[in-house]
């Protein structure tokens, strides 16, 4: 599987800014169509990103799938996985508006599972259930990478549920994608999986000047950066969630931290051109590098 | 010196198991059992996060040892709850508001006091990057003299007439003040200090029991005066809670949102340059070993653990919660009696 130097985010998409919220309401009301997102992507990928990183969200997905019919086998999908909420809302059908109703029939659809859960306390069944449904839902984007989402990274891994960390890479490479995870705390994160011998051959972690989601500490993310030779980190947070340079952010992630890839979201095409622009000036030939990663 | 707190959480629903979470990833926590009379649940969390659960609080404390006790359980519980843990010489963690009557607040704060331990309330805000630089920015005389206050808090949870149940519940719940006012009005008080008096309007759109709409003229201890503004039935704050504070002194002015903190001063000032600036929380340091959510929980949470392994003092204390219950107190009594409520808090510490 190629993973791309530089790759585009999605965070804008999904209204996620951590500004203000006039910014937040400003992406919802920007990316409000399919058409919207496809032509940050569009935009993207003529000046040369061919990484572009999806939450399994509707729309997202379908702009994916759009961006795909032009770039066919070119283009890399990195899939954030599971996003619990959708997954729930899909379940209980896309349009339902009644928020009890879409309860009622979540809870009917995944009552097996959850009567296991409570019965033994093993969630395996229900998150099974979920992955399977997940992957499902993502397949047509064809994604090469799939990433556990971040929260639920973290609390895999502080909590030790190495049997769910298990049963997520096997999912994921039984639908033919490269396991990894997103963590908001590469130090701890990466010391669990350690400590309970599971490797992911991709890690997605905060990397910026500021140190902004840099946790325990800057010098515990760089020091886990320098020893997890086995590991390609992908950079994310590069620009301190909006408010820092991107020359200063990218600089930092590629020279001083030394990940091999970053993601950025883009919330205009000015911006597409302005970041990444920079990014191909930093990183000359390199920027259209990709690594050869098996998903094995 | 012990390096860890072997603690133990009671009410095994979101919160509780964030604060699980949370004491499994940070060193200076030993989560030893949980404790929840739902049996799913307890079985569920137990299994989870690998330690002994029970049924009830008296059963763990019988079979466990542990230092300190967290009470992530509803609202009607905390006081029995909080009064028994104390009085067995436990530390304790209480989640926000603390009682929901200042009578038994006060009653909380007296036994845990007698008693020695450490106590500690949850108003995570305080430990939020941007709330937490406001009150350096304050206590730094970075505006000067404080004169006024103003604090907003809104949400779009009561818009529509709701079932009889889904009231109750609410209700029970301490109604707007317990799914976020209490906040803002804790980080009032530490701004902005004790009010004397206040006067309150209040209106019930939805509600039986609590308003749904609040506002309040105050006149705090040292010269400041200030508004309250807080409501759970205002139109269009779905997506995003409105919780802000707005601060004037003699010689500058700030606003501070979990965003970020707008000022304007008068002439340059330290690190803060004349006229507008604007700070994100992004760019604050904020570092923890175990980052969970943004809401400054983790900082709480080490800073609770800090007070009980170092028998330091515990803040936001159960006396802060008691300020707190007390004000809310006081806006209904004002709003129900069109009166002035004068003085608003008559305990001290």
């Amino acid at each position: 599987m190629k993973l791309p130097k530089v790759m585009l985010g999605s965070n804008p998409f999904h209204a996620v800014s951590y500004r203000s919220t006039q910014e937040r309401k400003e992406f919802r009301r920007r990316f409000s169509t399919v058409e919207s997102i496809y032509k940050v992507m569009e935009r993207s990928a003529e000046i040369g990103i061919k990484g572009f990183h999806s939450y399994a969200k509707d729309m997202e997905i379908r702009a994916i799938i759009k961006m795909r019919e032009k770039l066919g086998d070119s283009m890399t999908v990195v899939s954030i996985l599971p996003d619990i909420y959708g997954a729930m809302s899909r379940q209980a059908g896309a349009g339902s508006q009644d928020k009890n109703l879409a309860k009622i029939k979540m809870l009917f659809k995944n009552m097996p599972a959850l009567m296991s859960a409570g019965m033994t306390g093993n969630l395996s069944p229900m998150v099974d259930s979920i992955l399977k449904a997940e992957l499902g839902f993502v397949k047509e984007t064809k994604p090469s990478f799939v990433l556990l989402h971040g929260t639920l990274a973290d609390i895999a891994c502080v909590t030790e549920q190495r049997k769910l960390l298990l049963l997520f890479k096997e999912r994921v490479l039984d639908a033919g994608a490269v396991p990894g995870l997103t963590t908001h705390n590469l130090g701890t994160t990466y010391r669990k999986l350690k400590e309970m011998n599971i490797h992911f051959p991709v890690i997605e972690a905060p990397f910026n000047p500021q140190g902004f989601m840099m946790q325990p500490s800057v010098e515990a993310c760089l020091k886990v950066r320098r020893e997890a030779g086995d590991v390609h980190f992908i950079g994310k947070k590069i620009l301190a969630g909006g408010s820092g340079d991107p020359r200063k952010g990218l600089l930092y992630a590629y020279r001083e931290a030394g990940v091999q890839c970053t993601v950025i979201g883009i919330g205009s095409i000015s911006e597409a051109d302005e970041t990444f622009d920079v990014a191909k000036e930093i990183l000359g030939e390199e920027f259209s590098y990709e690594y050869d990663i098996e998903a094995s | 010196m012990q390096e860890k707190v072997r603690i133990a959480i009671a009410g095994m629903g979101e919160m509780g198991m964030v604060r699980a979470v949370i004491a499994k990833g940070l060193s200076t926590y030993d989560l030893v059992c949980v404790i929840d009379p739902r049996g799913t649940f307890a079985r569920l969390a137990g299994k989870q996060l690998g330690v002994s659960h029970y049924s009830s609080y008296e059963k763990a404390a019988s079979a466990k040892e542990f230092d300190a006790l967290i009470i992530s359980t509803p609202l009607v519980s905390h006081y029995d709850l909080g009064m028994q843990a104390v009085r067995d010489g436990k530390h304790v963690f209480c989640e926000k508001p603390l009682a929901g009557d200042s009578t038994r607040a006060i009653q909380m704060h007296r036994e845990a006091k007698k008693q020695g331990v450490c106590t500690q309330v949850g108003y995570n805000w305080r430990f939020h990057v941007t709330f937490r630089r406001a009150k350096e920015i304050l206590e730094n005389g970075i505006l000067g003299e404080l004169k006024y206050a103003r604090l907003m808090v809104y949400k779009s949870e009561v818009t529509k007439p709701e079932e009889k149940s889904e009231k109750k519940n609410r209700e029970e719940r301490f109604g707007f003040y317990g799914a976020l006012a209490v906040h803002g009005l804790d980080l009032l008080l530490w701004y902005a200090g004790k009010p004397s008096s206040l006067s309150a309007e209040t209106t019930r759109v939805f509600s039986s029991e609590l308003s749904d709409l609040i506002s309040a003229v105050c006149r705090f201890d040292k010269g400041i005066h200030g508004l309250i503004d807080l409501g759970w039935s205002h139109h269009g704050f779905v997506e995003k809670d409105e919780l802000s504070i707005y601060l004037t002194g003699t010689v500058g002015s700030m606003s501070v949102n979990p965003d970020c903190i707008e000022m304007y001063l008068e002439k340059a000032c330290g690190d803060f340059p004349s006229g507008d600036s604007i700070t994100y929380a992004s760019e604050i340091p904020y570092h923890t070993e175990f980052w969970f959510t943004h809401r400054g929980l983790s900082h709480e949470m080490e800073a609770f653990a800090h007070a009980v392994l170092h028998s330091a003092k515990a803040s936001p204390s159960w006396y802060d919660g008691y300020l707190v219950d007390r004000l809310v107190d006081a806006l209904e009594k004002s709003g129900k009696s069109r009166t002035t409520i004068s003085p608003v808090i008559e305990e001290s510490e």
